[in-house]
């Protein structure tokens, strides 16, 4: 029996409508998911409340596959429709007056809390360069989630691997406007880097 | 063009978008401008920092997505499950109506009944198509009542019946032969 993962995306999004099997969503899924749940906990800021969008983002996915069409890439169909259900979120969140730049999370029994930043898992073993890279991420992060919200859309898109094209055709705005945003996000940045030290 | 511009075609030249007739001059720059290759060294670094962060997808979370997804939603969706099904029910239809467009009309009492074709050819032809297609008893008995009538009046065409019933009516005569033997003999 053929295993989803190996088919392509456009013949899994196929197979699943024709037959219904949820096999094949999960090949969709599993290609996926980690690129989009990193992105909505960026996006949102908030890892407890990423579970949420993640499912209802997949599932929007699912309800829609029949609007999908087959030569747009689905990476960019998936991350359209994660970029709205992070808008709604955000949105949400915005009318209740939370504070959406400077998530934290609860650490512990005692209610202490820590930048969610900390909890990063981190690539080096050695304490010393895991600080700098530590603490350099944490800028970033940090200047990141102080960007308006469509620089920091943008930046987050480009990082998970998107081109600004299509980025642009998500969005359905200029490919140089997509620049634009992108150019102020990222010198904030490194401003804020600059700033820092 | 100065490094102003050259800062501008960062973006796109990282994500593989530049011009590829801007490259050579944009390659040739960088290696010349120590200013522009740390903006794009910087650049990267931001980007490659934000694609690092990595938060661990918890275990459960697409076991319980999948559990949620709605099954077999697209079945009869699709155009030609539609056709499909629509052509079946036409062809059910059509089939329906010549089997009944062909099949004698019977009415009244069995005693009574008349076959609507007073040809003794189609009385063949439709017993037949009723004795192996039709199978309502009653209709079967009121047809061999019918076929009763006819046999006074076709006793003399043999071909009206089949050669079951030609067989029949033969040995029903060497009966008859044979008791009026009987007969004769216990005179």
């Amino acid at each position: 029996m053929e295993d989803g993962t190996e088919l392509k995306d456009s013949e899994l999004v196929k197979k699943y409508v024709s037959t219904g099997n949820s096999k094949y969503f999960s090949g969709l899924v599993e290609k996926y998911d980690k690129k989009l749940f990193n992105y909505i906990v960026k996006r949102i800021g908030d890892p407890e409340k990423a579970k949420d969008v993640y499912q209802t983002v997949w599932l929007k996915v699912a309800s829609n596959l029949n609007g999908y069409k087959e030569e747009n890439k689905f990476s960019n169909y998936l991350f359209f429709i994660a970029t709205n259900a992070c808008f709604d979120y955000l949105r949400e969140l915005k009318k209740s007056n939370e504070n959406i730049y400077r998530p934290v999370v609860r650490n512990g029994e005692e209610g202490e809390e820590r930048d969610f930043i900390e909890s990063l898992p981190s690539d080096t073993h050695d304490p010393e360069r895991e600080n700098e890279s530590r603490e350099e991420r944490e800028m970033i992060t940090s200047a990141l989630n102080g960007l308006p919200d469509e620089q920091k859309d943008v930046i987050l898109l480009r990082s998970n691997g998107l081109t600004f094209r299509e980025i642009a055709e998500m969005k359905q705005i200029s490919i140089n406007s997509v620049l634009s945003r992108y150019r102020y996000g990222v010198d904030k940045i490194k401003y804020s880097i600059a700033g820092g030290k | 063009m100065d490094c102003e511009n050259y800062k501008k075609m960062i973006p796109e030249y990282v994500s593989g978008e530049l011009d590829i007739s801007l490259i050579d001059s944009f390659d040739k720059h960088i290696s010349a401008c120590e200013n522009c290759r740390n903006e794009l060294a910087s650049e990267k670094n931001i980007i490659k920092n934000i694609s690092a962060e990595e938060f661990d997808l918890p275990s459960d979370l697409n076991t319980s997505l999948i559990e949620k997804l709605p099954h077999n939603q697209f079945i009869f969706k699709k155009p030609y499950f539609a056709y499909s099904a629509a052509a079946s029910v036409i062809l059910m239809i059509i089939v329906s109506v010549a089997l009944n467009f062909n099949k004698p009309k019977v009415s009244g009492l069995v005693s009574d009944l008349k076959i609507d074709s007073l040809s003794s050819q189609s009385v063949t032809a439709d017993y037949t198509t009723y004795a192996y297609i039709d199978e309502d008893f009653e209709n079967m008995v009121a047809y061999d009542a019918a076929l009763y009538e006819n046999d006074k009046w076709s006793s003399d065409n043999s071909e009206v019946f089949s050669s079951d019933d030609q067989l029949f009516n033969d040995l029903i005569t060497l009966e008859e032969i044979e008791s009026y033997d009987d007969y004769l003999t216990s005179l």
